[in-house]
């Protein structure tokens, strides 16, 4: 997921646009938390210290700062909150009526009734997260969620009992714990740990690709990096990632769970590796 | 956990996309990539440096590798380790094509000659050398026709010649791009250019996945844009397909066909097709899925995306089941306006507030050389709708480009 960032006439406003739909039509501005209630999104936006106004619009998320913040320190936690939100697909707003509740019931009671057993006797776990507009956002876990036609079967039967679900998503199971925006955190043993590797090891390697890895935030057994240079809008900065800096942060701090990249790839002038057509023969 | 070794390109734009499949899939991935990782000596066992060319080196390290980590599945991504899988898979008993099939597919004079002696339609066609004089290489091939290189991919280095003079520079224009070094590296495929008789009509892409040598289609692609020549640089793509049933009937069974003479039988499958008043005629199949980023336009069952299934696939999970979603999509590759310098791409936001519009990427970063088709190796970026109707997704598509100003100084 790339989400860029664009400038607006209040430079104490930045525009970010997660290249996915926000709300759709219309706009919605929350001036504080209490505001955001209905909003998910908003409300782990205002979590974030400093963010004073959220604006939701079709496409995009404007997030306004105080005046003593700056943005550099600011935009890597705005950037983790909203691809997080979106990754894990939380709903941007919740305000349906009651109708929809009575739908949500529908929905939760079918999974309880009748596909949790089953998903329970594949030694996996099942909940409903959220059903709006049409869609219902489940939790899934363990075997089942690795399993293409267990998927397609929940949804067939999620469709079949309640017409109204046009469509069904999975989502990985949430710990309570991420729902709280992420901190900074880099005063930690564990950030102070990973911030030696990056600095003794992984950096000195990327180099050689005019990289670097920055450390933005270490929240919740998660760590948030944002990859520069080369590695920005590298074709295999998901390699450089996964196979490469997340196994070795997890070896360094094992109690570390999972890295996040929350690089703005799409702004990346110089990759290293540039996507092309191929094609070339392997005979040679 | 099963354990999947990735088979991908430096340069492919669907690394990050079969990985977050992975991930979704909660399987051990280990990248063999043809450029050795920056970080390999921090996280031994993620990743093997592999050269895709060097196929019997290539099976050897992967199968020694599978000795002390055993794999469940090889899948390649694009088309450059396709060949290296399918012997890498036969070494370990994997699930794999025969090794000759896809070879075949790596090669359209091969693709060309199996259609033929399976008694499919074929155009005239004939393999000329690089060398030969360009006043004689269209032997009886006749006008229209087009030259291809044999091993490129993308429509790269493909050209309509209407006459022998057009003909002339089409066929040096080739030779031209297949001296390049980068190119000039797949030995005799280099030195070599199919000369075959244009097929006028429609045409359609089909996605599929192949189980047991059953053809699974996920989806058939119209593609609206005229593709007449001289250059064939593809930009649209809507599924479902607009054809009469008994016409998307027609060209399944060709494809199947097709496939059947070639000799593929598992794993996913692409195939161009063109469709005129004498039925539809196979252009080229690939034992790969779409390329570029078109896949992630396509969504299965509850959301699957095809990388999903291409995994699950791979480690034996059934596929019959999985249907496209009902919603009608499509994409668009840019289309490169012209040569020279990217300079800024605007109008991204109005883009994506076109009705229908669901993404707009851009990828080729700003700064950097455009060269259009038939020399050029790169897309521009791609627009993703999704809509009511597929009339709507493609009016949605055009409209979202209409509204992008590309900017390129010389």
């Amino acid at each position: 997921m790339f989400i860029q960032t664009e400038s607006t006439a209040n430079p104490a406003a930045l525009k970010f646009i997660p290249g996915r739909v926000v709300l759709g039509e219309g706009s919605v501005e929350f001036r504080d938390a209490d505001e955001a209630g209905r909003s998910p999104l908003a409300q782990r936006l205002f979590a974030i210290p400093s963010v004073t106004r959220v604006a939701l619009g079709g496409d995009f998320i404007t997030v306004t700062k105080a005046e003593d913040t700056d943005w550099q320190v600011l935009k890597p936690a705005v950037l983790g909150v909203i691809m997080e939100h979106f990754v894990a697909g939380r709903p941007v707003v919740t305000d349906d009526a009651g109708g929809s509740d009575a739908l949500a019931a529908s929905v939760r009671d079918l999974i309880e009734t009748r596909i949790r057993p089953a998903v329970e006797g594949a030694r996996g776990q099942i909940a409903l997260r959220s059903f709006a507009g049409g869609i219902a956002t489940v939790e899934l876990t363990g075997q089942p969620a690795s399993n293409a036609t267990f998927r397609n079967g929940i949804e067939n039967m999620l469709r079949h009992y309640v017409p109204e679900v046009e469509e069904v998503r999975f989502v990985a199971k949430v710990r309570e714990a991420d729902e709280a925006a992420p901190e900074v955190g880099l005063d930690t043993d564990e950030a102070k740990a990973i911030q030696a590797l990056l600095d003794d090891e992984i950096n000195p390697s990327v180099a050689s690709h005019g990289g670097y890895v920055n450390l933005v935030a270490v929240k919740d057994k998660r760590v948030y990096l944002k990859l520069e240079g080369g590695c920005q809008g590298c074709g295999m900065a998901s390699v450089t990632l996964r196979q490469g800096i997340e196994v070795a942060i997890l070896e360094k701090v094992p109690s570390i769970e999972e890295v996040l990249d929350v690089t703005d790839h799409a702004g990346g002038n110089n990759p290293y590796y540039q996507a092309d057509k191929g094609g070339e023969s392997p005979w040679a | 956990m099963k354990r999947l070794l990735l088979l991908v390109p430096t340069t492919s734009y669907r690394t990050a996309d079969f990985l977050d499949a992975a991930r979704r899939l909660e399987l051990d991935v280990v990248v063999g990539s043809n450029r050795r990782s920056v970080l390999e000596r921090h996280a031994e066992g993620r990743t093997l440096t592999l050269n895709f060319r060097h196929l019997e080196r290539g099976r050897r390290q992967i199968v020694r590798y599978a000795r002390e980590r055993p794999l469940d599945a090889i899948v390649a991504v694009d088309d450059a380790p396709v060949m290296l899988a399918a012997v890498a898979s036969a070494a370990l008993g994997l699930p794999h094509d025969a090794i000759d099939a896809v070879a075949a597919t790596r090669d359209k004079h091969v693709f060309r000659t199996r259609l033929v002696d399976a008694g499919l339609p074929s155009p005239p066609f004939r393999l000329a050398a690089v060398d030969d004089d360009p006043a004689q290489a269209n032997g009886n091939v006749g006008y229209p026709c087009v030259v291809k290189p044999l091993g490129l991919s993308g429509s790269r280095g493909v050209i309509r010649a209407d006459d022998p003079a057009g003909f002339a520079a089409a066929f040096r224009r080739v030779g031209r791009l297949l001296a390049r070094p980068g190119i000039a590296r797949m030995g005799e495929n280099s030195r070599h250019i199919l000369v075959e008789g244009y097929i006028p009509g429609v045409e359609i892409a089909l996605e599929g996945l192949l189980a047991d040598g059953k053809l699974h289609v996920l989806a058939l692609f119209d593609k609206p844009d005229p593709l007449e020549g001289p250059f064939f640089e593809e930009t649209i793509y809507v599924t479902p397909s607009r054809l009469a049933p008994t016409a998307q009937a027609a060209v399944v069974a060709a494809a199947e066909r097709a496939l059947c003479a070639v000799g593929l039988r598992h794993g996913p499958v692409h195939a161009e097709l063109r469709l005129n008043e004498a039925g539809p005629w196979v252009i080229e199949v690939a034992a790969r899925s779409i390329g570029g980023l078109c896949s992630r336009v396509l969504r299965f069952g509850a959301g699957i995306r095809l990388e999903e299934l291409i995994l699950c696939h791979a480690l034996g999970e059934p596929i019959e089941a999985v249907e496209r979603e009902r919603r009608p999509a499509g994409v668009m590759m840019i289309p490169i306006p012209r040569a020279g310098t990217l300079r800024a791409v605007e109008g991204i936001d109005a883009a994506r507030a076109v009705p229908g519009i669901e993404d707009v990427v851009i990828t080729v970063p700003k700064g950097q050389k455009l060269v259009p088709l038939p020399e050029g190796d790169r897309y521009l970026g791609f627009l993703f709708a999704r809509h009511d109707s597929p009339a709507a997704v493609e009016a949605a598509l055009r409209a979202a480009h209409a509204r992008l100003d590309i900017q390129v100084s010389p």
